[in-house]
């Protein structure tokens, strides 16, 4: 019996100023996957992340992506998110003058109101916020600091990871998080991460080091090269690339 | 009416009344001022600066404090906490409301009417000397005729612990009224002291307040100067602010700035010793249709000093605002360095700003840099909001008020920062253009 996909592209066609990126991706993710995608800097690896997640800087040409049944393109970005989909960027905005603190609450506010819970009152959310911290031993002062303001990469990286573990996604994609990451940082990430793993939650790795896959471990592979999904495979596929490139394959 | 009736009537009126009569400055002032036109649109420093509106409003200038709500007026104040607060309506001292006997036994603040030989002598030779009049025509309007003032001295060596709060508050009157009031800082030698002036109002006025503030800080002296105006936008000002250095001297402002039906600041810092430094750390914000005028003028005349400025601006709506920031290096003033920068956001078509940070440079060994940006919202940040589940208008709203807060949370003063927020709360409560801004290109 097949499950309801969590996530299905069809044929995904997006180009920026008359530029095609993504040409023709298909890719059907099941409630509990992970899948890696891999593939040379260039090929569209984040330009699919950053549509799935809304970015309006590309034109989605044709194809079609339904996310928990619903066509994932009729929903503005902030209603995304609400849905349970997170980009973990690969390179996260500093935003000065506005707290971690103040963008977190924000945040965590706007997603549990539209999932029907409860608003979490200042302290509740500061002490939840604080444990969240703890395990990614980032120190509480971040969150009192702007938003990536002055963070080094690996901070940067640890708040994306944060802001996944407060919001609680049914859809994470991880572009490139563990770049920048030294290798306790990499396993603290690679913990959380894990934690957050369950039978109705996926992600979707980006990733250009085999290494990460030694944390979380994946059920698929994918290579994306030239805007398409020119590989797919397990998670030996990974080994195989780091072995002998990308160049086989094409 | 001829565009010179505030002129005129100004000179009448202010003839009724009678400056203390051990000044030497009121005769002085009334001779340049008569000999003075009145700036207009071909006036270069004055070319952005709406004065039709003002020149030609009959002001009465008044004797004395407007009534006002006591209570109103106390909430107005803020919360913060251990200070010597003077308040001042339209112009005049409000005892009620003002609370300062310690520093006021110590010689530390002092109204004009009340000083003692020596410190007349001071006032004497201190009050107008930190600017050229020939090119401050409000500011030899107000020293035409000064029946009070306040003087603040800082005694030798001596840190003032308690923070000194000046309150303007500008009131509604039966006819359109001229506050004019003035304020002298001391810092003698070593000294060092903080102060806060707030710039409030109690609801819609119709005052045309007229702001005179001197500060000469005498060698390694030190001020902490706190500058909240956050009027109701029907207020008209002018606000001069002449600044004086000496040797080894600190001064660090940090200013909040609403804009107004007119608002026109001019800050001139003079450095006289060498090593001194000066931080004007500011923000300024415009909207509706609302004007804000900021002039800085930095003189470095001395070798080895350095100033830091960053003033931010957010102007939207229909309202316009203008930056002059200028750092003069003469030819003497060897190993300056000066850094200036204005940063804005233009949230709206019909808004409109000026700005031209200006670099004269006559030393060679000078290490300086100038620059300015407009800018709108960033969308890549905005889209960081939008994919955490942050609708569009907050996130546009949340970005605005970052850039704002990023000045303000420099403050160092937690207490004005709260008073700072609320006020900036009241700002932000009714931008027309906030929750629209995304369909502007
Ligand atoms: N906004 C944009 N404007 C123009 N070109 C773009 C834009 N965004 C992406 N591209 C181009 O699209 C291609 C794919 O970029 P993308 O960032 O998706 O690659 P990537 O696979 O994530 O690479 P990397 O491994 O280096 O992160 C690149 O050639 C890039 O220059
Ligand atoms: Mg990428």
């Amino acid at each position: 019996m097949s499950k309801t996909p969590l996530l299905e592209v069809k044929d995904l066609v997006a180009e920026v100023d008359g530029k095609t990126i993504l040409n023709g991706i298909s890719l059907t993710v099941n409630p509990g996957e992970v899948h890696a995608i891999m593939g040379p800097n260039g090929s569209g690896k984040s330009t699919l992340a950053n549509v799935l997640a809304g970015r309006d800087d590309y034109e989605v040409v044709s194809g079609s992506v339904r996310f928990k049944g619903q066509d994932l393109f009729e929903l503005e970005p902030e209603e995304r998110a609400r849905e349970g989909v997170f980009l973990a960027f690969q390179y996260p905005v500093e935003i000065p003058g506005v707290s971690n603190m103040q963008f977190l609450k924000a945040s965590v506010d706007a997603v549990r109101k539209h999932r029907g819970q409860e608003e979490l009152d200042a302290p509740s959310f500061m002490k939840l916020a604080r444990e969240h911290c703890k395990e990614l031993k980032l120190k509480p002062e971040f969150l009192k600091r702007g938003v990536n303001e002055g963070f080094s990469g690996g901070e940067k990286k640890r708040n994306e990871i944060l802001q996944m573990a407060l919001l609680e996604p049914s859809l994470a994609l991880l572009d490139e998080t563990d770049s920048g990451l030294d290798i306790d940082a990499l396993q603290v990430a690679a913990e959380g991460v894990n934690a957050l793993r369950n039978p109705e939650r996926s992600f979707i790795v980006v990733t250009h080091y085999q290494r990460l896959l030694n944390y979380i471990v994946p059920d698929y592979v994918h290579v994306l090269a030239g805007g398409k999904i020119v590989k797919s495979g397990g998670r030996e596929l990974a080994l195989e690339l780091e072995e002998k490139g990308y160049s086989w394959i094409q | 009416m001829t565009p010179h009736d505030l002129k005129q009537q100004a000179q009448q009126q202010l003839a009724q009344q009678a400056s203390l009569d051990w000044l030497s400055l009121p005769q002085k002032a009334q001779a340049t001022f008569a000999a003075l036109d009145m700036p207009t649109r071909k006036t270069e420093a004055w070319k952005y600066t709406p004065l039709t509106a003002l020149l030609n409003t009959p002001y009465f200038a008044h004797t004395a404090a407007g009534q006002v709500d006591e209570s109103a007026a106390a909430d107005r104040l803020g919360q913060l906490g251990d200070v010597s607060r003077l308040v001042f309506v339209n112009g005049h001292l409000h005892p009620g409301l003002s609370s300062y006997s310690d520093l006021e036994n110590q010689g530390i603040v002092t109204l004009f009417s009340n000083a003692n030989d020596a410190q007349r002598e001071l006032i004497n030779a201190e009050l107008g000397t930190a600017f050229e009049p020939q090119q401050h025509v409000f500011a030899t309007l107000n020293y035409s005729c000064i029946e009070d003032g306040v003087l603040i001295q800082a005694p030798t060596d001596f840190k003032v612990q308690q923070p000194i709060q000046l309150v303007y508050l500008s009131s509604g009157e039966a006819q359109p009224a001229l506050a004019q009031s003035r304020v002298l800082v001391y810092g003698a030698a070593g000294s060092s002291l903080e102060l806060i002036e707030q710039y409030d109002s109690l609801g819609e006025t119709n005052v045309f307040h007229n702001q005179m503030t001197e500060i000469s800080l005498q060698p390694n002296a030190r001020l902490t100067h706190l500058r909240l105006q956050v009027e109701h936008e029907s207020l008209s000002q002018v606000n001069g602010l002449h600044v004086k250095l000496a040797a080894g001297s600190h001064y660090e402002q940090h200013a909040l700035a609403f804009g107004s039906a007119l608002k026109r600041n001019d800050i001139n810092i003079n450095f006289n010793g060498s090593n001194a430094y000066c931080r004007l750390n500011g923000v300024f914000l415009s909207k509706h249709k609302q004007h804000i005028d900021n002039h800085l003028n930095l003189e470095h005349g001395v070798p080895h000093c350095n100033s830091d400025t960053v003033y931010k601006g957010f102007i939207t709506d229909s309202s316009r605002a203008v930056f002059n920031g200028r750092i003069h290096i003469h030819k003497h003033a060897q190993k300056t360095e000066a850094h200036l920068n204005n940063k804005n956001l233009l949230l709206s078509k019909q808004a409109e700003l000026d700005t031209k940070p200006e670099l004269e440079i006559y030393a060679d060994d000078v290490k300086c840099s100038h620059g300015a940006s407009i800018g709108k919202l960033d969308d890549k940040s905005l889209f960081y909001f939008q994919s955490r589940g942050i609708d569009r208008a907050t996130a546009e709203a949340m970005l605005c008020l970052g850039f704002v807060n990023e000045m303000v949370e420099q403050f160092p003063n937690t207490a004005v920062i709260e008073l700072a927020r609320q006020r900036l709360a009241e700002f932000f409560n009714d931008v027309d253009q906030l929750n629209h801004l995304w369909t502007l290109e």
